[in-house]
């Protein structure tokens, strides 16, 4: 195997990350640096437009050695990005390279890099051993029954093997599609949303596997739209939404802003008038207001916010009825970073 | 690899049900040529023989079994999303073409030379049609390599392949090249029946209306080359996407 192995510190980091195009969540080393040249995978001022629609908007990123993780919600250019990456969609502008190589147009790439794609299609009639064995073959492999064995064995399939992939689960597809990607032991994989369709133990499965790979240095960029997932698993992460690189960064840092962004509460309660004096008091609240019989409150610091509210409606002999965060879809969220 | 892409091609086209399909396709022609010769239908052998043969194969069984098997080595993987497992991996474009073209092809040229040989055998291979029906055979097996190689091609040019392939047999060969000249030498059921004619000189599809032997060779040479390069050249530039 060749290709750059081992940590390389600081290219998704917002550090090392050539900066995209505003607005991108800011750090305080956010200076426009150079992405390293031998970065395995590069993207620069990438965009990919069908017609008048813009799926991927100027998006410049470097990744290096580890799982990071292609966060956005459904619809944000996950697949187009990824598509990109993989050589499956030119760039309209910019350029993607894989281990210093375009993707686009270049089969020889492919020694390299492994794809899974989010698409379900397998050919139905194969056996799960035979569509790896093929993947294998074609990767030119010397001993390809043994190199799919290798790999039906590390993704835990090797039981069925002998079975038609028509006949597997949506799990046992997304499994058998990565043996057929790791089959030749890429130093690059590329998952499109692999853990959909999976049960909570194959989930865990996949996860543990790919953090074994990673730690073997690998270059692994997943996508999902689920935080959860990506919280697990990646140490890094590109927030992509509409098109535009939203965050990139060390996890921890973006979920700490998306923590300490602005949260609205709906609440209803025995009595909201003194609820909400109460509230306006405290630090961690910078607006209540009383509409359509709501008390709607508005607050900067989250954990500090639920922590007080039971204390003070206690306080004030307050019943609590109903407390909703008015909006706290991943959307809004990814929004929110957009803006900031 | 060439071989391997072949193999697999093999495995798609002959593991769906379109194969009966295709046998039942290249079934009917002898059906009928058993059916005509246990009647004893009355006319001159030879020439019933090649009006049979040009009727029901020429212009039916060859660019129908040639338009679906053609459309469905790559356009059929492209339709259902399983050639991105074909794509994403280190082989040059032009040999997923010849593998395809390799896999494809003699299955066409076997159904429908098999269903013209038997058929026409069975009609008047005792009357002396045995020229015409060897000459027809080599005919219809130059014509199926070329509408395999047009089709597989118009495969990957397009999403609608079926409807575009049908349109250019029936519209095109069907009702323009009888209408106008011209538009004869553009057409492979002419490049292959201008081939049986000059194989059986004096035989009964040697009439004035037959394009020149020459014309009809360089014309399947020409679709033949043509095709391979469009499918190559749209092969590395196809674009698929990875999600749904």
């Amino acid at each position: 195997m060749s290709g750059p192995r081992g940590p390389v510190e600081g290219w998704v980091d917002p550090g090392g990350v050539i900066a995209p195009a505003p607005p991108i969540l800011s750090s305080p080393q956010s200076a426009v640096l150079e992405v390293p040249p031998d970065a395995p995978i590069r993207v620069e001022h990438a965009s990919r437009w069908y017609g008048n629609v813009v799926a991927v908007n100027d998006v410049s990123f470097g990744i290096g050695a580890g799982i990071t993780g292609l966060l956005g919600p459904n619809g944000a250019g996950k697949s187009t990005l990824l598509g990109m990456l993989a050589g499956l969609l030119r760039p309209s502008a910019g350029s993607v390279t894989v281990l210093g190589r375009p993707t686009w147009r270049d089969p020889g790439v492919y020694r390299q890099l492994g794809l899974v794609p989010e698409r379900e299609a397998v050919p139905a009639y194969l056996s799960g051993r035979r569509f790896v064995r093929d993947a294998a073959a074609l990767q030119g492999l010397p001993d390809p029954g043994a190199a799919a064995d290798r790999a039906l064995g590390i993704v835990d399939l090797l039981d069925p093997a002998d079975r038609t992939l028509g006949t597997y689960s949506k799990g046992m597809r997304q499994r058998a599609k990565l043996a057929a990607a790791l089959v030749h032991d890429p130093a690059v994989l590329l998952l499109d949303e692999p853990f959909n369709g999976m049960d909570p133990r194959q989930r865990l499965h996949m996860m543990d596997l790919l953090r074994q790979m990673a730690a073997e240095g690998r270059t692994i960029l997943f996508s999902s739209h689920i935080l959860e997932e990506v919280e697990r698993l990646a140490q890094q992460v590109l927030v992509l939404y509409a098109g535009r690189l939203a965050a990139s960064g060390d996890f921890r840092e973006i979920r700490r802003l998306m923590t300490d962004r602005p949260h609205e509460f709906t609440i209803r309660s025995s009595d909201d008038r003194r609820l909400a004096a109460a509230l306006v008091a405290e630090p961690s609240v910078f607006a209540a207001e009383l509409r359509d019989g709501w008390l709607i409150v508005r607050t900067a610091d989250f954990p500090a916010f639920t922590r007080r509210l039971p204390v003070l409606a206690r306080d004030g002999s307050v019943t609590l009825h109903e407390v909703r965060p008015t909006d706290e879809s991943l959307e809004s969220v990814f929004a929110y970073l957009v803006r900031r | 690899m060439i071989r391997i892409v072949a193999a697999g091609t093999l495995r798609s086209l002959f593991a769906r049900r379109r194969v009966i399909f295709l046998l039942l396709l290249a079934a009917v022609p002898v059906l009928i040529g058993l059916l005509a010769r246990w009647r004893g239908l009355p006319g001159e052998g030879v020439e019933r023989t090649a009006t049979a043969i040009e009727q029901l194969v020429v212009r039916a069984v060859l660019p129908l079994v040639g338009l679906v098997l053609g459309t469905a080595a790559i356009g059929a993987e492209i339709e259902d999303g399983t050639i991105i497992h074909l794509i994403t991996k280190p082989v040059a474009r032009w040999r997923i073409a010849v593998g395809k073209l390799l896999a494809t092809t003699p299955p066409v040229v076997v159904l429908v030379a098999g269903s013209t040989l038997i058929a026409g055998l069975a009609i008047g291979g005792d009357r002396g049609a045995l020229t015409t029906v060897l000459a027809l055979t080599a005919g219809v097996s130059l014509g199926a390599v070329a509408y395999t190689f047009l089709f597989v091609a118009l495969g990957v040019l397009t999403t609608r392949a079926l409807i575009a392939g049908l349109a250019y047999v029936i519209v095109w060969e069907g009702l323009l090249a009888g209408l106008f000249e011209g538009s004869r030498t553009l057409s492979i059921r002419e490049y292959t029946l201008a081939v049986a004619a000059a194989l059986d000189p004096g035989g009964p599809l040697d009439t004035d209306l037959r394009l020149d032997p020459v014309v009809a060779v360089v014309g399947l040479a020409a679709v033949v080359g043509v095709s391979f390069a469009v499918t190559v050249w749209r092969l590395g530039r196809l674009e698929l996407q990875a999600g749904d």
